[in-house]
């Protein structure tokens, strides 16, 4: 099959950038998009000119490295995956797509389509851990914890720090990403002694940062690769206000 | 030199604590005029790094990723094993110890599988306590199962995400000291060089990913927690970025790499799809439980299922051969990994491979599925089901899966002693960067504990030993010994982004792959070990005048920053060819046709290889030496591993 | 993660969610005032020859509570109005560039990513509304009963399509902030949401409907 690409390129973090368009043909539908932009890379290299810049690292979907907004959608256009996996077969022959970085001003684009996003390391340590050191820890088995409780975090840890939330908000707000932690550590007894401060301190952080206000449009929702549930936005809500108003320690 | 391994005397219970005891320790208000280096931040870096800050070093810790929760530690789907016996099941230290030493075929020392075995109950206490979703059971108690084909359930997990949870559990005690001013935090930074001051450690030279920035780090020790190196074949589960450039600098310095040629090849992965493919996903070893593998009896039906014209629904149950079923009776499905992927190359090698490429076989589960309901089976894989759909475009349910053997994993790496120093003083390797504790094959749920041992348990007492010894003077960056190594960097990058060649990165790393699959993959033999060791050798001495880099140093440059890691691979390719050329034996994952019983099952030879083999670094010009580290078993009895 | 258990409420409510808080908080008072309007309004209906709705009307012009609460009223107005417009200029700066292609109607609804728009048109329709039914009798001092003002007023068709059209508007303002304002006091959950959005349908289609019969009943009769 055959696609064409409007691709942003861009040189560094000071340059304006532009789209530029590039073709691409012979391409087995069985590959992956970022293994189709391999092809266009190898390419471009061998014709004296530079690679398209772009994050990726494990290629299964699970570290979060990979993000591209693709045709309008952050990960592109299936529900629940990351631009890692999606593959050529989701697209049709001669198909125009246009490849954009997450932009954000909190995610400056570094290269092409390349943006940092230390913002969301530094989300993570306003608050989003357990204030516990190495050693001294009592036995696992000790603190019971109702299965449906346990699971109810675990969906909520499982972020991968992409960013996608971010890049398809309207606002480009970070609040899913900040509250899928707060709400991991909010349903978990070991998150219990400093939940009066984490949400405050993560949102003081993400605030500080420039990510946008959550208008409720639930659109990261739709488009995270881990299909996180706005529900954790909810709860971080609810945190928030309960260490305004209710004294959690009197 | 003459390896020592500083093992401690005593009986195996006995000897951790003997150790920690007699180790020097540092004054806690002294802790901080001491400065410690970080390479890596999967599991081992990033416990290593947050252990040495809560106890008061200053830690500076680097990562090439754009953040340190990318660690490809990250992509682990099954769990950790840990002898806690919740399960009331018969398990012990010593039977953890004894499974993992066994399945390790006798290549790894006695004491450190021991000590592993003590600490893996510490580390599911430690990661509940930083508020790890382990997976639970009603009650409320923690969840087992048994794993890689274990008699005991002792592994602990979140799911298929263990890797993933227990890593960000780490990762947030990393996020907690540097919010604390504990440790310098510093991604997109690729280790190239390091720094000796009178043959000891004392700092690192990095190269920013962003900006082409060189710079100089100076540290009182260095560790390097920085992973392993199967992506020497270029295609393997590992992440893209994994790379072998910090083991293999600090190989050129001095420290020793030991069992090179020891890589683990799970049987269990989705096959190549073509020419373009950059990666390959493994299925988690739990399928073989219900699925059952087979590839057809004959090369005609074979050959017709490559060319879609038959399906595998079309060739009935006569016509297959259920192959580990037939060879193996009593394991059936189940047998050891190294065990099933050769077993599934055998199939492909005489043209019964299916699959586009001729290189798969089937996982099967309409019997599961007649047997149990799609419900149960849903229940049990439906997130790895959804995965493979999602990659190959074919619905399990309704047709097997089409899997192939794919390097997964290096249980060879920096040879260390008992206290994790390599042959460098004060230079440390940690989790799947060094060799100590998998032996010649690693079991399954075992790479997650020994991480976590690694860097929560075992470097906070060791090091301070070392440490304590050293005196409180800060390291002198103004030695000459970093601008030396700086221009060492400098010289390296600028050849590389001068050079005028015309071959890519990849093409090169391509070519490198095949070799060593071919030839260093899952069999091998001397004459093919001889073939690629000349192979290898051509392609080193043609790599500086075929590669091709262009664009600028002091920008993001992927394609500089592949070649270089590329040449590190060539010449880390070289002496795991050697390596695998000079043991004759067949153990664990290293299979040599030479070595086989007479069903072609390993066959070791434990008078002449009950060693650890570990290559010096003896100059460009020259070929490195290899050194013996004797392997003493005092407390297991040798025998031969069968699963007939 | 040490932090002062105490600080003050313009800290607390000065965070995005404290704004967001606030939003929501006179977002519902506003939502009690329009439920009450419409009451007032049934009266036209309830009773075709207008004397139940002037009494109505007359009571609530000398009930003092009413006076006082049409000042809350008013600053629960201006706060809604001002906090969105503050929450605006913050997330029209987060983006230095915009997207080329961005397929928002494929992941949000219509409503939930234009308030503003909505929200502004009917403030602008409520300008209007406060000229007509409250100013010209309060200030100008129109000698006319409020149901001899609604009566001629309802009477032009294109003031009827505007009353109708800013309804419609309303309706999908009142869609998404009934539903957002319970999120946002972090009261969704997977029990209570469906319950909450039913509600939120309910609501914002029957209020505006109601309203928009009455006027149509006034200008048949």
């Amino acid at each position: 099959m055959k696609v064409t690409l409007n691709i942003w390129r861009q040189k560094n973090v000071s340059s304006k950038g532009r789209f530029e368009t590039y073709e691409v043909d012979n391409i087995d539908e069985h590959i992956s998009f970022l293994e189709m932009l391999d092809m266009l890379n190898e390419r471009l290299l061998k014709n004296d000119q530079e690679p398209i810049s772009f994050s990726h690292d494990c290629r299964e979907g699970i570290c979060g490295a990979c993000g591209l907004f693709i045709n309008g959608r952050a990960h592109g256009p299936m529900r629940g995956v990351t631009t890692c996996q999606l593959h050529m077969r989701m697209f049709n022959d001669n198909d125009v797509i246009t490849i954009e970085p997450w932009r954000a001003k909190a995610f400056p684009v570094i290269k092409d389509l390349t943006v940092d996003r230390t913002a969301l390391d530094k989300i993570m340590q306003g608050g989003g851990y357990v204030s516990v050191n190495t050693g001294g820890v009592p036995d696992a088995n000790s603190v019971i914890i109702p299965k449906l409780i346990a699971d109810e975090a675990f969906n909520s840890a499982v972020c991968i720090g992409c960013g996608a939330c971010v890049a398809t908000c309207k606002n480009a707000s970070a609040s899913l990403f900040t509250a899928a932690k707060v709400s991991q550590l909010a349903l978990l007894p070991q998150g219990y002694p400093e939940r009066k401060y984490r949400a405050r301190n993560m949102i003081d952080v993400m605030d500080g940062l420039g990510f946008g206000n959550c208008s409720n449009t639930y659109a990261c929702e739709v488009d995270c690769p881990k299909e996180i549930s706005v529900l954790n936005i909810a709860r971080m809500n609810r945190e928030y206000l309960k260490s305004i108003f209710v004294s959690l320690y009197s | 030199m003459k390896l020592d391994a500083k093992i401690p005397k005593g009986s195996l219970g006995e000897k951790w604590d003997n150790h920690k005891f007699n180790l020097k320790l540092v004054n806690p208000a002294n802790k901080r005029k001491f400065d410690i280096i970080v390479i890596g931040t999967g599991l081992a870096g990033a416990s290593a790094a947050d252990s040495l800050a809560e106890l008061g070093y200053n830690v500076k810790v680097f990562c090439f990723q754009d953040s340190a929760r990318r660690a490809h530690s990250i992509a682990a789907q099954g769990g950790i094993n840990a002898a806690k016996n919740y399960q009331n099941d018969g398990d012990s230290v010593y039977r953890l110890f004894y499974d993992t030493i066994k399945g390790g075929d006798y290549r790894a020392r006695e004491a450190n599988v021991y000590r592993l075995a003590q600490l893996s109950s510490n580390i599911i206490d430690q990661c509940v306590a930083q508020g790890v979703p382990f997976t639970r059971e009603y009650g409320g108690l923690l969840d087992n199962r048994s794993f890689g084909g274990a008699q005991v359930s002792r592994t602990f997990y979140a799911k298929g995400q263990t890797g993933q949870q227990l890593l960000l559990g780490t990762y947030g005690a990393l996020c907690r000291q540097i919010e604390l001013g504990k440790i310098s935090y510093n991604p997109y930074h690729e280790i190239l060089e390091y720094v000796l001051i009178d043959g000891h450690a004392k700092g690192v030279v990095t190269r920013n990913l962003l900006t082409g920035e060189i710079k100089s780090h100076a540290a009182h020790a260095v560790i390097i927690a920085s992973g392993g190196y199967s992506n020497v074949f270029y295609l393997s589960t590992n992440a893209m970025g994994s790379n072998a450039t910090a083991a293999w600098r600090a190989y050129k310095k001095g420290a020793y790499f030991a069992n090179p040629c020891f890589t683990q090849i799970h049987p269990t992965c989705i096959p190549q799809a073509g020419e373009a493919q950059s990666k390959l996903t493994l299925m988690s070893e739990s399928l073989r439980n219900d699925g059952r593998v087979w590839a057809p009896k004959s090369k005609e039906n074979a050959e017709k299922l490559r060319k879609e014209e038959l399906k595998p629904k079309d060739i009935p149950e006569d016509d297959r051969d259920y192959f580990l079923e037939r060879k193996y009776p009593a394991f059936g499905n189940l047998v050891p990994r190294d065990i099933a992927s050769r077993a599934v190359k055998e199939v492909c090698d005489e043209g019964r491979g299916i699959a586009a490429t001729g290189l798969g076989v089937y996982l099967d589960f309409s019997d599961a599925i007649s047997r149990l309901g799609t419900v149960a089976i849903e229940g049990r894989y439906g997130n790895l089901f959804q995965m493979y759909e999602k990659i190959s475009g074919e619905d399990p349910y309704k047709t097997p899966m089409k899997i192939y053997p794919a390097v997964h994993y290096t249980m060879g790496g920096l040879w260390v002693d008992y206290n994790l120093m390599t042959t460098v003083p004060g230079l440390y390797a940690l989790g799947e960067a060094n060799f100590s504790d998998h032996g010649a094959n690693r079991l399954g749920a075992s790479a997650l504990m020994q991480g976590l041992a690694d860097g929560y348990f075992v470097i906070p007492y060791t090091i301070g030993d070392y440490l304590a010894g050293l005196g409180f003077n800060k390291v002198d960056i103004n030695n000459p010994a970093f601008a030396e190594a700086e221009k060492n960097v400098k010289d390296k990058i600028e050849k590389l982004i001068s050079a005028k060649g015309q071959r890519t990165p990849d093409e090169i790393h391509r070519e490198l792959g095949k070799i060593m699959w071919e030839k260093v993959g899952m069999s091998r033999n001397e004459a093919g070990l001889k073939e690629a060791v000349e192979e290898i050798r051509r392609l080193k001495e043609s790599f500086w005048k075929d590669i091709k880099v262009i664009g600028e140093k002091d920008n993001i440059n992927e394609t500089l920053e592949k070649a270089g890691r590329v040449i590190d691979f060539i010449e880390l390719a070289e002496i795991m060819a050697i390596d695998a050329l000079e043991r004759p034996e067949s153990c664990g994952c290293h299979f040599r046709l030479e070595s086989q019983t007479e069903e072609g099952e390993a066959k070791r030879n434990d008078n002449d290889f009950t060693y650890v083999s570990a290559f010096s670094y003896e100059g460009e010009e020259n070929e490195p030496k290899m050194h013996k580290e004797e392997l003493k078993f005092e407390f297991v009895e040798l025998t031969q591993r069968s699963y007939k | 993660m040490a932090s002062s258990s105490k600080e003050s409420l313009k800290k607390s409510i000065g965070r995005s969610v404290g704004k967001k808080f606030i939003m929501a908080m006179t977002g519902l008072f506003l939502l009690v005032f329009l439920l009450i309007h419409l009451i007032g309004n049934s009266m036209l209906i309830i009773d075709p020859s207008g004397e139940t709705f002037n009494a109505f009307v007359e009571g609530m012009t000398h009930n003092p509570m009413i006076r006082i609460m049409e000042f809350v009223l008013l600053f629960g107005f201006i706060f809604h109005i001002i906090d969105a417009i503050v929450l605006k200029i913050k997330n029209r700066q987060v983006r230095s560039v915009r997207y080329k292609v961005y397929s928002q109607s494929a992941n949000s609804k219509f409503q939930s990513r234009t308030m503003l728009f909505t929200g502004l048109t009917i403030f602008s329709f409520l300008l209007l509304h406060i000229y007509q039914f409250v100013a010209i009798r309060r200030i100008f001092n129109a000698d006319i009963t409020m149901f001899d003002l609604v009566r001629e007023t309802f009477k032009d068709p294109i003031y009827i399509g505007i009353y109708i059209l800013a309804f419609i508007l309303l309706s999908f303002h009142l869609n998404h902030g009934f539903e957002s304002a319970f999120q946002t006091f972090g009261l969704n959950s997977k029990k209570y949401t469906p319950i909450l959005k039913r509600a939120a349908n309910i609501y914002s289609y029957l209020v505006p409907a109601g309203f928009t019969a009455i006027s149509i009943f006034m200008y048949i009769n």
